[in-house]
């Protein structure tokens, strides 16, 4: 039997080292089936184990980013803490007060993903990735509650779905087993058979899903000529123009009761390719070069550039890839169901962490600047889907006691003697005037509340900055 | 002082009879598939050997001997021979152990 097809189910570092001599092995027996099963059973474990044979030979493994110091794992700590110890504090709060409206798994889910982020940022594993799994775990647990409760068809299966195959995509490439483009190969092989199987469960024509399928295809072809093709930008352009406008005429004319839209991109589009192949073919009178050519020396040039610019260029970048994706968002949601606008979900996500991106870039304390910003994206956010919502005025809740977190993140930030000082006083104020504001709202509340709520929240603040002085003191002996 | 054995996991006795196979000799992958079948009976499968080597190697216990064929070859490093003669001594004491008790039953 012929087994040294088997040889391709080993990771690339391995047939770098063991091909050859392992092809010669193969050559002097033909294996038995129990031998071509220990082959495969030797792929799975070649699979799991790539430190045993080269991992740095073609790798494009993320370098671990360095130590990050005592005082952001303290940070993180205290987070940790203070959302544990504040999340018992709220369900016990909300079954004694409320049973009926069951509203703390909302805080501890979406405080949750912030944890998961910040987790994330403070232990890096293998680059983003660990947040990325984090992030992805958490958010699907929450959906797929959200799913249950209200006990709608399963929809909840589809982010699943979706978002696991860009998990995938990207714990390939964190873990070295492929280049980007093989990486982009697997997950639009992954996209299609998921398009294909949607016309299965729910209700959507096979045709226009094989059509959403080619246009994720005609993507890799471009990525095709550009990678491995050395093709330029503008050629990778034209033929991205042409594969997408094809399928977009066959959809358009498969149904034509919306008139033939297609004209609108075709022009739109149209003008920005041929600027496109103007500024590509033209040369600029002060250099003498064309624009890609120049764009591409830029590019090289830009390994030196200082942090913040490389921050700034990398959120403006955020920002465009934001607007297309939102606007093919849009389109999608239009085309498919239209007046069902399920296409705010995802975008006001993208913006919160737009926001969150932006808070990043712009202030000079990163962290709590993208807390900031995502507080104040989702507190606009919230306020929107209360007023467009049915029901009482509940956004303004969320909003004060995430309010009562900022500050005291933001009390991080004061000049104290003592570390977490400038917290314990300016989370303590906001703590104070979020349970005057709730005494005020919904009646008297009891008065032993105030000094259990301040020494509690005073000894979380406390108690992770503790925890990790002990660990690094234990680790510096 | 013996040193700590590694955990092989799995993989464990097929590497001692790589050792084994190894211990005096350079052989490449099929040579000691036969040759462990033949001191030993059992028969290595390809995926299991390669396991194995892969773990060896990378301790440092075998290492690859420089060849112009395809069929590349290993021999034993110091570390593997030392980590040999520590595991057969502990089989060896736990055999003599065993053979005691079986003679003291009246």
């Amino acid at each position: 039997m012929n087994a040294t097809w088997l040889l391709n189910l080993y990771p690339r570092s391995w047939r770098d080292r063991y091909e050859p001599e392992f092809r010669a092995l193969l050559e002097e027996r033909s294996p038995t089936a129990p031998e071509m099963l220990d082959i495969l059973l030797g792929a799975v474990d070649a699979q799991l184990r790539p430190e045993l044979h080269a991992p740095e030979a073609g790798s494009h493994v993320p370098p671990e980013r360095p130590n990050r110091g005592p005082g952001i794992r303290a940070f993180f700590l205290a987070h940790l803490a203070l959302y544990l110890l504040v999340n018992m504090v709220l369900v016990g709060i909300n079954l004694l007060v409320t049973p009926q409206t069951l509203w703390f798994p909302y805080v501890v889910w979406g405080w949750g993903m912030a944890v998961v982020i910040h987790a994330g940022i403070t232990y890096p594993w293998r680059g983003l990735f660990g947040l990325h799994l984090g992030l992805y775990a958490v958010l699907n647990i929450g959906l797929i509650a959200i799913n249950v409760q209200t006990g709608y068809p399963a929809w909840s299966i589809w982010p699943v779905v979706t978002l696991g195959v860009l998990l995938v995509t990207h714990a390939l490439l964190a873990f070295g087993r492929v280049s980007i483009f093989q990486a982009h190969v697997i997950a639009t092989i992954a996209g299609t058979v998921e398009l294909m199987v949607l016309p299965l469960v729910v209700d959507v024509g096979v045709v226009q899903m094989a059509l959403v399928a080619a246009q994720l295809w005609v993507l890799v072809v471009a990525h095709w000529l550009i990678r491995v093709q050395g093709a330029s930008l503008f050629v990778a352009h034209t033929a991205t123009f042409a594969g997408m406008m094809s399928l977009l005429v066959l959809d358009n004319a498969r149904d034509t009761s919306f008139g033939w839209w297609v004209r609108f991109p075709l022009v739109i589009w149209g003008v920005f390719l041929v600027a496109h192949g103007i500024s590509s073919f033209q040369r600029t009178r002060l250099t003498g070069e064309t624009w890609e050519v120049r764009m591409r020396r830029q590019l090289r040039a830009r390994s030196g550039e200082p942090p913040r610019q490389r921050r700034l260029r990398v959120f403006r970048f955020h920002v465009a890839i934001f607007a297309l994706g939102g606007i093919g968002i849009v389109l999608v949601d239009l085309m498919e169901r239209p007046g069902n606008w399920w296409a705010w979900a995802p975008i006001g996500a993208w913006l919160v962490l737009i926001a969150m991106h932006a808070g990043w870039v712009l202030l000079p304390r990163m962290a709590f600047g993208s807390h900031l910003f995502a507080w104040l994206a989702t507190s606009v956010g919230l306020y929107a889907i209360n007023a467009a919502s049915q029901g009482g005025a509940w956004w303004f809740w969320p909003v004060m006691w995430w309010g009562v977190v900022v500050a005291a993140h933001g009390g991080l930030l004061l000049p104290a003697r003592t570390p977490f000082l400038g917290a314990h006083l300016l989370g303590g104020a906001a703590l104070v005037g979020a349970l005057v504001t709730t005494d005020l709202m919904t009646g008297p509340v009891t008065w032993w509340w105030y000094p259990v709520a301040a020494i509690f929240f005073s000894l979380l603040m406390h108690a992770g900055w503790m925890l990790e002085r002990s660990r690094s003191r234990s680790m510096s002996v | 002082m013996r040193t700590k054995q590694p955990d092989l996991g799995r993989f464990a006795e097929p590497a001692l009879l790589i050792l084994i196979s190894l211990c005096g000799a350079q052989r490449h992958g099929y040579a000691m598939m036969e040759d462990i079948a033949a001191f030993s009976g059992v028969k290595l499968g390809p995926g299991t050997l390669y396991g194995a080597l892969a773990r060896l190697e990378k301790q440092g216990l075998i290492i690859a001997v420089p060849s112009a064929d395809r069929r590349q070859p290993y021999r034993l490093t110091d570390a593997g021979m030392r980590a040999l003669r520590e595991q057969l001594d502990a089989m060896h004491s736990v055999t003599t152990a065993g053979m005691q008790r079986i003679a003291a039953i009246p």
